[in-house]
């Protein structure tokens, strides 16, 4: 009872987010969705307007978006204090991060030999 | 379990998971590793994005230019497995309490733009002599 309503009070209430952890947090994530979205963005230019040259960009922007909501969803979770130490998505998300940057990088040298 | 908040109504930890061993760290440490998971996942991103402008920008041979292109963007996405490596590394090390380990890619990034910076004003000084 207590934690759901923790969980609706979220951000309006007294958030709990001594030193704002959470929130430097949650905006280190919203600047990594941005540099993905940057690095897309270019990755689209370099396809030059060939749709199937152009899938690895738009699988980058694809994934900023989902990253931008989900600091968010992030953000208000933690701060509702429902366990914001132990989040089990924490390893793969990360994992799953650092795989599409990786990624991103061997299509974009994919991309520059093929495009020229 | 350190906890800053004096909030007496705090859920009790989880039992542990058997992959994860030990106890949980202070919140503000594993929040301050993740941060800095994310700074390195920033730092391959905008190494790849000065790779692919190298490759469109400097001027010089094609081949010189997509050699140092290539290079930023493959360190990029070398630094990207890294930041998870390291960010594993670091979250078991304060699980268990023990020192945080000591890493080599702060070093490999330092070394190869030096190189990766000379190689490109070289091409440009190369480029303004002709």
């Amino acid at each position: 009872m207590t934690r759901l309503r923790l969980w609706r009070r979220g951000r309006l209430g007294p958030h709990h987010d001594a030193g704002l952890q959470s929130e430097r947090t949650a905006m280190a994530w919203q600047r990594t969705a941005l540099g993905v979205a940057g690095v897309s963005a270019l990755l689209l230019h370099q396809s030059g307007g060939r749709l199937g040259a152009a899938w690895p960009g738009l699988t980058g922007l694809a994934l900023a978006t989902f990253l931008l909501v989900l600091s968010e969803w992030r953000y208000e979770r933690s701060v509702s204090q429902i366990d914001p130490w132990s989040d089990p998505l924490r390893a793969p998300l990360m994992l799953m991060l650092a795989f599409t940057v990786s990624s991103l990088a061997v299509l974009a040298i994919g991309l520059i030999i093929v495009t020229g | 379990m350190t906890s800053v908040s004096d909030d007496a109504s705090l859920p009790s930890p989880r039992p542990h998971r058997e992959a994860e061993a030990g106890t949980d760290p202070d919140y503000r440490f594993t929040l301050a590793n993740e941060r800095t998971f994310l700074a390195w996942i920033r730092t391959a991103l905008a190494l790849m994005a000065a790779g692919v402008a190298v490759t469109r920008f400097v001027p010089g041979l094609t081949v010189m230019r997509h050699a140092l292109g290539f290079l930023l963007i493959g360190i990029g996405g070398f630094l990207s497995a890294m930041a998870y490596r390291d960010w594993q590394r670091n979250e078991r090390a304060m699980r268990l309490g023990r020192q945080l380990p000591r890493s080599f890619v702060p070093r490999l990034v330092t070394g190869s733009l030096v190189i990766a910076a000379v190689v490109a004003l070289a091409l440009v000084i190369a480029d303004l002599v002709d």
